[in-house]
């Protein structure tokens, strides 16, 4: 790996590295000047496209594609929210870089109405960021003391106002659509699609949702270009991508590292590999929805989103959660199952009864109440949430459960049989 | 206009139509708990998925606009599974209490588990229990039946737009109910009853007292106001047990109010008026109809030849139909000849109004009684009450009017009735104006007779008898008879003969039959 692939990682260990001043520095808000002076908004959707960032929140949607959804010319205004309401289990990347860097997303917000035709975005963040989000608030204040937002940025005549929202502590508002009702005042519960998003939004206005971590790279889509950008990674997964590994290796941490790296490259170099006389037992990839995989899947797969969706699983948000062999399966989804169950939002059926009925299974599994039943039925209540839910926190509920169901089956049959873990006590 | 497939029957609907409502119209049902035609769509409860060829995952139908070329399946396994497994969420923690549940029999829970459903639970955990919470006077929440579906919230929300129930919590905990420490106060609390698909929201006043199934049901029309909002009347024996909204939306949609709903109550109530009485000596003896009206007719006779026409007086009724008041109207002009007939507008002013259904004036026919001639040229009901207590009235007949519940001055309207040689009261219930008759006759109630009504809009609704009493005739059948009683004969056999020359003699009602009104009422 050289350096120069550190992309957005850039700034985040200089002193004061949130500060305008620092960020400027550093070549801070060029992009935004390139993208007003020299740029047509189309051409920005352009290069976007062409760089072939996907989506880094975890659905990994092309995100130049999003764009061109919004359309051009809207009777109600447009919106853009950033996703900042980083929530799923082992996942921290986003935090980094609005803590760290946070005029780097703002230039990548600037950037991004501009190219879209937006006059209004919000920043979604996170509850329990308050020191994000009070940075954040002090960066926009910076932002708009040197002419980057406000009316008439650096006098192109594009305006474009940011306001920073803190959500209540709830895992759904980071759905997007659950994000603009919980935006706009309401209870956070997602919204049936169609309409989507692009047509019918934030406060019925066409609006674009983007995660912190695909804005943050705008600025330097921008400043190198499309093509650039797309000679990062592989073919179809371009770019770099912050990797948050956590769990049981010796340098747990956000890591910069292109598409198309190899997972056992982040576990055993960048990560310092596993506990002396540990082994690997199993990775989930992705963030906790995504399906867990075992060591031998593990040690092969590279990290990027077509890897990682041949193996069932998904490339997520970049949350590597390891586990040794001294993790208990079982135990482990329980806890997962328990986190589901709590966060669900309740409106529709098979999410609100199915994760609680699985924790209460997965619970009386732990007590050493299991059945041998239990293990077909868990997977089918998977089966019966999967598709059917009106979001995807349904599908997100069953990816732990039904992933160790058929990979570590018999860690279940064990603690139904002993009443105990596979891996003692 | 798309051309579709559901399950093999092409179906020919316009453009933005849900699959749900596609379907209906090809005799195929969808389950359905969070959808309601008159709400707004969510797409929460899932259990509406269908299979749209080439697209991955099952569809809510009851969201889904058809395409032209779509080809749906309702019926499939893969549907069947789906709509098994949201069925099964919904019964793990169900407290399966069918037996004690008022909605049995008409809950759509209990109707797709038994159609899709399994018969076995695979469920063996602890089921959720709810704490208690009492959201007032008029319905009772049992949260442990709730499916979820929101229609309630989104009722008191979107339709009638009052801030008063919504959802708390949320994933397996999610309630639905009343904020902190306040109840229900809106004045349409039977509508939540009526569209919890479920036994989560019953109604205090029908509670436990009868099962759905042995009720009976007649299409009528509330009389609480001159709104003249569409009903179901659910009945067995001789008993009016509740009030259902019938749809007609251009009178109330699918909705009705409380007080409307409670309407119905003086049907069952022990004053009804069941046998014709003859005051003799103070005391009130039954007669028999036919002697008692004999006897009317040769009083009525006899204070006309002697004191003229003018003598006699006539106060119809803003609650009787346009049919009774017709009649009561034509009897005083044409038999006795006298103009003095008048009515009183219940409550008009008097009572609370709102910009959704309920109407100030309080009683379903005052437009009826005006265009049905109860207003004549001769005394009003003040004057009448003036004459009988100058001795220059000497004979009055009442029609469903309790006289001295209108006036606030009673006992000089005491006075000038008891004043009176013949004071005749055809009502359905014991009053203080009946107390002082010297005849009383029985009158059916809007439940026991056919007829119509004119509400506020000048829109005619027809009612219908849901049962009768045994001679409990309507008023106008007790008028027709004691006009052959006095030697005329008009020939009528039914309210419908009535309405029919209605129709013929009353400008605005010309061309009109009770076909053409048939169950969603006619403008006039």
């Amino acid at each position: 790996m050289n350096s120069s692939e550190i992309i957005l990682l850039q700034n985040v260990d200089r002193p004061n590295s949130e500060s305008i001043g620092v960020y400027r520095e550093s070549g801070g808000y060029k992009a935004l000047v390139k993208a007003l002076k020299e740029m047509k908004p189309g051409e920005i959707v352009e290069e976007v496209k062409k760089s072939g960032v996907r989506g880094r929140g975890g659905a990994g949607f092309p995100a130049g594609l999003k764009w061109s959804f919004v359309p051009k010319e809207s009777e109600k205004p447009k919106y853009l929210c950033c996703n900042a309401d980083e929530g799923e289990p082992g996942t921290f990347k986003d935090r980094v870089l609005i803590e760290r860097d946070p005029h780097q997303l703002i230039e990548g917000i600037i950037i991004s109405c501009y190219a879209i035709g937006i006059h209004t975005a919000y920043i979604y963040i996170r509850g329990e960021f308050v020191k994000g989000a009070r940075i954040l608030e002090q960066a926009i204040a910076e932002a708009h003391e040197n002419g980057f937002l406000g009316k008439n940025i650096l006098g192109s005549g594009f305006d474009v106002d940011l306001y920073v929202h803190r959500g209540a502590g709830a895992y759904i508002c980071g759905e997007e659509t659950a994000l603009m009702e919980s935006l706009e005042g309401k209870r956070g519960n997602p919204r049936n699609k169609p309409p989507f998003p692009a047509v019918v939004g934030l406060y019925g206005g066409p609006t674009v949702i983007n995660n912190v971590e695909t804005l943050s790279n705008v600025p330097h889509i921008v400043t190198k270009g499309g093509d650039w950008y797309a000679g990062i990674g592989t073919e179809k997964s371009t770019g770099t991508k912050l990797f948050c590994i956590s769990g049981h290796v010796q340098k747990p941490g956000v890591y910069e590292l292109p598409l198309g790296v190899p997972l056992k490259e982040l576990i055993y170099n960048v990560a310092g590999g596993l506990g002396e006389g540990h082994r690997l037992k199993a990775v989930i990839p992705g963030g906790s929805s995504t399906p867990i995989l075992t060591a031998e899947e593990a040690e092969k797969v590279t990290l990027d989103y077509e890897s990682l969706e041949a193996l069932g699983t998904a490339l997520g948000s970049g949350a590597v959660i390891v586990m040794d062999e001294t993790t208990c399966i079982v135990r482990s989804t329980w806890r997962l199952s328990k986190f589901y169950e709590h966060e669900s939002c309740g409106q529709c059926t098979p999410c609100r009864e199915g994760t609680a009925w699985m924790e209460k299974i997965l619970a009386r599994i732990v007590r050493g109440e299991g059945r041998p039943e239990d293990i077909d039925l868990l997977a089918d209540i998977c089966d019966n949430i999967f598709g059917n839910t009106l979001c995807p926190m349904g599908d997100a509920a069953t990816g732990p459960v039904l992933s160790t169901v058929r990979k570590f089956r018999n860690e279940y049959e064990y603690f139904i049989e002993h009443k105990r873990s596979i891996v003692g006590n | 206009m798309p051309n579709l497939k559901i399950d093999d029957i092409d179906v020919h609907v316009p453009d933005g139509t849900t699959i749900l409502e596609a379907a209906k119209t090809a005799g195929i049902h969808i389950p359905h708990f969070c959808y309601h035609a008159s709400l707004k769509i969510i797409a929460t409860c899932r259990v509406c998925l269908v299979e749209v060829e080439n697209t991955p995952k099952l569809q809510t139908a009851c969201s889904t606009e058809v395409r032209d070329g779509m080809i749906v399946s309702t019926k499939n396994p893969r549907v069947q599974k789906a709509r098994r497994a949201v069925l099964e969420f919904l019964l793990i923690n169900h407290p399966l209490d069918c037996p004690v549940c008022d909605q049995a029999g008409e809950c759509d829970l209990q109707d797709y588990v038994f159609d899709y459903g399994a018969a076995e639970s695979r469920y063996v955990e602890e089921k959720r229990r709810y704490p208690r919470q009492d959201i007032g006077s008029k319905i009772v929440r049992d949260m442990n039946r709730c499916v979820h579906c929101t229609r309630c919230v989104r009722f008191c929300r979107d339709v009638i737009g009052i801030e008063e129930y919504g959802v708390f919590e949320r994933g397996a905990r999610t309630t639905v109910g009343t904020y902190i420490d306040k109840t229900l106060e809106n004045n349409y609390q039977g509508s939540l009853v009526e569209l919890c698909p479920v036994g989560a929201l019953t109604s205090r006043d029908f509670r436990f007292k009868a099962r759905v199934w042995r009720l009976n049901s007649a299409e009528s029309v509330c009389p609480g106001c001159s709104r003249g909002c569409n009903v179901l009347i659910d009945f067995k024996d001789q008993t009016v047990y509740r009030f259902r909204a019938r749809q007609n939306d251009d009178v109330n949609g699918r909705w009705l109010c409380d007080e409307g709903r409670m309407s119905y109550a003086f049907v069952n109530d022990s004053n009804r008026i069941l046998d014709p009485l003859h005051k003799v000596d103070g005391q009130n003896k039954q007669v028999d109809l036919d002697d008692g009206l004999s006897s009317i007719g040769e009083i009525l006779r006899k204070i006309t030849d002697e004191h003229g026409p003018d003598s006699v007086g006539g106060i119809a009724s803003s609650s009787c139909t346009n049919e009774e008041n017709y009649l009561f109207a034509k009897f005083f002009r044409e038999v006795l000849g006298s103009k003095n007939i008048d009515f009183i507008p219940a409550g008009r002013g008097e009572g609370s109004s709102d910009a959704f259904l309920i109407q100030a004036d309080k009683s379903p026919n005052s437009r009826g009684a005006e265009e049905m001639g109860c207003r004549g040229e001769g005394l009003d009901v003040e004057r009448m009450m003036s004459a009988a207590r100058q001795g220059k009235l000497k004979a009055l007949f009442v029609m469903g009017q309790d006289v001295i519940d209108r006036f606030p001055e009673k006992n000089l309207v005491k006075e000038a009735l008891s004043a009176l040689e013949l004071l005749v009261v055809q009502d359905t219930n014991m009053n203080g104006t009946a107390a002082l008759a010297h005849f009383v006759l029985p009158k059916a109630s809007f439940a026991e007779m056919d007829g119509t009504f004119t509400n506020f809009e000048g829109r005619v609704q027809r009612i219908r008898p849901a049962f009768r009493h045994e001679d409990v005739l309507p008023g106008c059948m007790t008028i027709s008879a004691l006009v052959r009683k006095m030697g005329h004969d008009y020939g009528y056999s039914s309210a419908s003969d009535v309405f029919d020359e209605i129709a013929r003699k009353v400008q605005r009602y010309k061309g009109l039959s009770y076909d053409k009104i048939g169950n969603q009422g006619v403008k006039i």
